[in-house]
């Protein structure tokens, strides 16, 4: 017994599958590519506006009554920064629906604290305030699944009125996202 | 002559893949730079701010750059201002700080070619200063 021969016609017909097979795989991999890229590119786009936003709040929280100095100049109020914690606890929905996602704290970056201390009103009633404590965090809502956080963050003069000085601190936000 | 013609058809498709290729990253790359330049911006000039106003004993760095200018007492203001630029500013950055008097540099901390510069002047005890921070990110 023999096998059957193959035609002309079928081999070219198993070439054309062949071909159209690879055609089918190139383009599939092409448009798979595609996505990708676009979904990538959507996902950078996301995070520069919610950088920008970020940059923008910066600059109108430094500016906050409830936390900047009552001079012009752009600069923090240690003695709020302090308060604030227990100023925002009545008004949490009210800061959750202006800044959502985020966390908000500033720090003492110059000179240099040897602790990492939260500068809470138990360190403010000490003598040794400022050197006490480091950072104060004004606000945070962070999700249950964030995926990323994006943060950006100024320096300012950090005004302490209780010795009438001024020192270099960070305002930070952390977006969740 | 069959298989000549199917590998210049292979060919031309191989070409307009790469040029395909070529436009989209010609695209991608093509970003708006101007919103991170405007945010640095922003950060040397409250950088310069927060120099200016940090207090070093009884007088501010702007007394002291008074001070440096009258009397010629600079090394307190060289040394607390080097300070507070090596802790705030990124590290993969450069700075320079210069204070003009007269057109004369009075004092000029560190050194770079190109960056966003921010300006404050100081108009104190009949001298007119003008501050100068420049943040060169390379």
């Amino acid at each position: 017994m023999t096998a059957p021969k193959r035609t002309k016609g079928q081999l070219e017909m198993g070439e054309n599958i062949m071909v159209l097979f690879a055609i089918v795989i190139l383009f599939g991999l092409g448009l798979f590519l595609y996505y990708k890229f676009v979904y990538q590119g959507l996902q950078d786009v996301g995070g520069e506006i919610s950088e920008q936003e970020s940059s923008i709040l910066l600059v109108s929280v430094a500016s906050l009554p409830e936390i900047g100095c009552d001079d012009t100049d752009a600069c923090l109020d240690s003695t709020k920064l302090t308060l604030f914690k227990s100023f925002s606890k009545d008004k949490l929905q009210y800061y959750r629906n202006k800044w959502g996602y985020r966390k908000i704290w500033a720090e003492q970056v110059y000179p240099a604290i040897k602790n990492n201390n939260e500068c809470t009103p138990v360190f403010y009633n000490s003598l040794e305030y400022p050197e006490n404590c480091k950072y104060w965090v004004l606000y945070e809502n962070k999700p249950i699944k964030a995926m990323e956080s994006i943060k950006v963050s100024s320096i300012y003069p950090i005004y302490f009125p209780e010795k009438d000085v001024f020192r270099v601190g960070r305002l930070n936000i952390e977006v969740y996202r | 002559m069959k298989g000549q013609s199917e590998t210049i058809g292979l060919m031309i498709i191989v070409i307009l893949l790469i040029l395909i290729g070529l436009v989209f990253l010609r695209f991608s790359m093509n970003k708006d730079n101007v919103l991170p330049e405007l945010r640095t911006n922003i950060q040397t000039s409250n950088l310069l701010t927060a120099i200016l106003r940090y207090n070093v004993g009884n007088d501010d760095v702007r007394g002291l750059i008074v001070k440096c200018v009258q009397q010629n007492e600079c090394s307190v203001l060289n040394k607390e201002v080097k300070a507070i630029l090596d802790n705030t500013v990124d590290k993969r950055a450069k700075y320079e700080f210069k204070a003009v008097y007269e057109e004369k540099e009075v004092i000029r901390i560190g050194g770079c070619n190109r960056g966003l510069t921010s300006n404050i002047p100081i108009s104190e005890a009949g001298l007119f200063i003008e501050t100068r921070l420049k943040i060169c990110s390379n």
